[in-house]
């Protein structure tokens, strides 16, 4: 299903009518594949990679929607994408019709968002939840923002390219944009928001992105509106790291002084934060000097915090919020009935993983390990739990939204004898029993206890002990979730699996929570974002997926989609995979 | 209260001990007492439910169904299913186990115990007395709950640790109310006539003293019965009670609250039950504090 999705409208994507009008027109001679994917403002390296990625989708080994992903992280222009895209055939279009784009939008106006609430002061050079960035980036823009369907819109960046080895990224920043404070935004802002992120005394969330790729000093500026980011190894997917989905990379302008940012908001965003009570609210308004011309078409933006689904579920019944910034299936069930409410979905990659420390029996048997994983019914799990809102996968993280996501992987399903056999060759004929750490969060008690009972199938007894997120996760050296022998810990989306896998599953991961060590892994890990060629990073991945699905250092049963419930009457708003809000283009008919 | 005339009516031949006559007559007076035959109903109705359940209801408390969650009540499932698919009617019925293997437990820990300290207390009086009554006085100050999560996070959610948490927290105002019981008759002539007969204090204690306050022990136990079915549910609910997928009441509730918008049946009964089976045992208390203090 995820990989059938289009590409959000906008000016990022080829126009529609370009792509229509080059259907069909598969490239036939030298000639023609010479033109593929060239522009006038494309380098040959740009230009070959586009040629390559032809080849790639002509041989079948990528969708549509994959070939575009992969265009736009290189940098190729709209153009020379929609070309490529053209070249693998016309029967879908690519620009999905949001529902509402047969109203024509209404300027003015406030909109009402119910969120949960920033957990520490607002600063977006640090922080790591879902309402403090949802509400800083409003006021505050990145260089390029991450679609849904995976492809990068530019924003305060127009362009960028890899040189030939991917060490050396140049990006062509956007010219005519001013902060809200009256500064022109250029070069030196984009050094300078990096350096305070990339010191390590700043303790910024982005950092766990970077390290290893990227260290202080490695940002340059080449003239007022370029900057090279010189990488410690070379990246394929490196712009997703300074895009919307490393969320800290919010571009600061360079008279900003670290902290002061609750105090004095500041960016070159759509909306300026007037008032900011903490716990209570948010008042945000339109800045009349913002770069896209005619937007945001709201004059602004009421921010109600709650920490209950159910009271906002209920307070958007009531009609005294307008949307919610999130709508979890669990506790917000009432909505998706309601014929007042939108609820807008979108498929992620956020999953649950149980994580089992290979280090410690019976776990230390990957047998065990597997077995576990036969007795889970995940279409069951999908439709109970997730209330179909989520899809099946495989115990790996290279799920079939990224566009290098291997295809011809078996799915893991139901097989109860199968994981009895593997119990008994493991040595627990007559069952086994294990203990499982649970977090009060969302829908994982029910996950855990649907698990409980599938696993009895097969004479595994899992006792849960329940426990509260905050004790879950701890702080400092007492962090249960890295420790306990099996645990469920929640991921939210991210752009590129390697932001997965490189903390959960590399010896060297920080959030390595089944104490999983694989030196073969650890090469496919690196091999796999210094690699170019696309067909190479293809078998890449399967190697990875398999060694993964194969060792099972973790279950991972299913994704979930991310539902965003609306009043009818707000228009221009989608869901967003990251639980990120972009009202730009939102309005109240 | 051992003076109490027996009733009229009884051949005056008849030999019968003055106390096999009196619980004749607090029976027989009980058992007139629609208070107390109603609650005394509702808790035989759920100690059945406690033992018998699984026998009774067509689905197991554990059976999921994952692709029939949180339907309706129905021919199938007369109280419909919860977010996994089980049936809620089997899991509220057999949800009476885990309360009453702890609320009873713990109770008649917190009997024994508070019994223990009440006699010697209000027997003994003077620097035990202000010894042991000042360190109760403390406990009662603790609010329960609070002293309940506080203990079973740092020992752990298991079943001895909760009977035994309930069982601590109920033992002062059991030693009180047999204080002031133990206070009234220790002043009495047959108390009295045993220590000119030099018998010893524990023999006063346990057999003059103890069974002339059974009545309020009594009483208070099935008081206490009542408040510790809805603690032990309160620390459930809270999360510091039995662990999912126990059908336990407390727990049911905390866990389906979720969906009480669309689902009130996941929520609904199980509440019910819980407060049917506090109200019967304080409909039980209710009846023998009346006939026993009459």
């Amino acid at each position: 299903m995820a990989g059938r999705r289009g590409c959000a409208a906008g000016p990022y994507s080829p126009p529609a009518r370009m792509v229509r009008a080059a259907a069909g027109a598969w490239p036939r001679t030298d000639d023609d594949l010479a033109d593929w994917g060239t522009s006038m403002s494309d380098t040959p390296l740009q230009r070959e990679y586009a040629q390559h990625l032809v080849e790639e989708a002509r041989k079948g080994r990528m969708t549509r929607r994959q070939l575009l992903v992969r265009a736009s992280v290189v940098g190729l222009s709209a153009t020379a994408a929609g070309r490529i895209l053209a070249a693998c055939g016309g029967e879908e279009t690519t620009s999905t019709a949001s529902p509402t784009a047969t109203v024509s939008p209404k300027v003015g106006g406030t909109l009402k968002v119910g969120m949960v609430s920033p957990i520490v002061a607002l600063d977006p050079t640090t922080m790591y939840d879902t309402g403090s960035i949802a509400i800083t980036q409003q006021v505050a823009e990145y260089l390029i923002w991450v679609n849904n369907d995976l492809t990068l819109r530019p924003v305060l960046a127009e362009k960028w390219e890899p040189d030939a080895t991917a060490e050396n990224w140049t990006f062509h920043l956007r010219q005519g944009v001013t902060f809200q404070h009256g500064k022109p935004f250029g070069a030196d802002d984009v050094v300078a928001t990096m350096d305070i992120l990339l010191d390590p005394k700043t303790v910024s969330a982005a950092l766990s992105s970077f390290q290893g790729i990227l260290s202080k000093g490695g940002v340059e500026k080449v003239d007022d509106s370029t900057v090279v980011f010189h990488l410690d190894q070379a990246f394929a997917d490196f712009p997703y790291l300074v895009a919307s989905t490393n969320y800290d990379c919010l571009i600061l302008p360079s008279d900003y002084k670290a902290g002061t940012w609750q105090k004095n908001p500041v960016g070159t965003g759509p909306f300026m934060l007037t008032e900011y009570k903490p716990k209570q609210s948010a008042t945000l308004k339109k800045n009349p000097k913002y770069w896209q011309q005619g937007l945001p078409y709201l004059d602004g933006v009421q921010v109600v915090f709650n920490e209950e689904t159910q009271a906002q579920a209920l307070a958007l019944q009531a009609g005294s919020i307008d949307m919610m910034l999130i709508t979890p299936v669990h506790g917000s069930q009432a909505l998706f009935s309601d014929p007042n409410v939108t609820v807008l979905t979108t498929p992620s990659t956020m999953h649950r993983e149980l994580h089992m420390r290979v280090d410690r029996k019976p776990f230390t048997d990957k047998r065990v390990r597997q077995a576990l994983a036969w007795t889970l019914d995940r279409p069951a799990l999908v439709e109970a739990v997730l209330k179909g809102k989520g899809e099946v996968a495989n115990d790996n993280v290279f799920f079939t939204l990224y566009p290098l996501a291997p295809q011809d992987l078996p799915q893991r399903d139901k097989d109860i004898a199968k994981a009895k056999q593997l119990l008994a060759d493991a040595g627990y004929p007559d069952g086994i029993d294990m203990d499982l750490t649970v977090e009060q969060f969302e829908e994982i008690p029910q996950y855990a206890t649907l698990l409980q009972a599938m696993a009895k199938e097969a004479g595994i007894n899992v006792k849960t002990n329940l426990v509260t997120v905050s004790y879950y996760y701890g702080s400092g050296k007492n962090q249960p979730w890295l420790e306990v022998p099996m645990g469920i810990t929640d991921w939210t989306f991210r752009g590129i699996p390697a932001q997965y896998y490189l903390p959960a599953f590399t010896s060297k991961g920080v959030w390595n929570s089944s104490h999983f060590k694989n030196a073969q892994f650890d090469k496919l890990a690196v091999d796999f974002e210094t690699t170019l060629d696309e067909a190479s990073r293809r078998t890449i991945a399967k190697q990875a997926a398999e060694l993964l699905l194969d060792e099972t250092p973790a279950i991972i049963p299913y994704t979930i989609s991310v539902n965003r419930a609306t009043r009818k009457n707000v228009n221009g708003v989608t869901a967003d995979p990251a639980e990120y809000l972009d009202l730009t283009k939102a309005f109240l008919a | 209260m051992e003076q109490a005339s027996p009733p009229v009516g009884l051949p005056a031949e008849t030999v019968v001990s003055e106390q096999a006559l009196r619980r004749r007559y607090v029976v027989r007076k009980l058992l007139r007492s629609p208070t107390f035959l109603v609650g005394l109903a509702i808790l035989l109705f759920w100690i059945f439910m406690a033992l018998f359940s699984t026998y009774v209801t067509r689905y197991g408390p554990f059976a999921i169904d994952p692709y029939n969650t949180l339907t309706g009540p129905s021919a199938q499932h007369w109280f419909g299913t919860d977010d996994s698919g089980r049936d809620v009617l089997s899991r509220t019925l057999a949800g009476a186990r885990p309360v009453l293997e702890v609320a009873p437990l713990a109770t008649l820990l917190a009997l024994l115990a508070g019994t223990t300290i009440g006699l010697t207390a209000g027997y003994y009086r003077g620097i035990v007395d202000e010894v042991l009554m000042r360190a109760v006085d403390v406990l009662l100050a603790i609010p329960v709950v609070i002293a309940g999560i506080v203990i079973v996070s740092g020992l752990g959610a298991s079943l001895a640790v909760i009977i035994l948490v309930i069982a601590i927290l109920f033992t002062p105002p059991v030693s009180r109310t047999v204080r002031s019981a133990v206070l009234a008759e220790r002043e009495r002539e047959y108390v009295q006539a045993a220590r000119l007969r030099g018998e010893s204090g524990l023999f006063i204690m346990a057999a003059e003293i103890l069974p002339n306050c059974l009545p309020p022990i009594i009483v208070e136990g099935s008081v206490r019965l009542g408040y510790a079915v809805f603690t032990s549910a309160t620390l459930s609910f809270l999360g510091f009670g039995l662990q999912p997928p126990s059908p336990d009441w407390g727990l049911t509730i905390s866990q389906q609250s979720q969906n009480i918008q669309v689902a009130w049946w996941t929520v609904i009964f199980p509440a019910v039950a819980l407060a049917t089976l506090v109200v019967g045992a304080n409909l039980v208390a209710d009846g023998l504090r009346r006939t026993l203090s009459e």
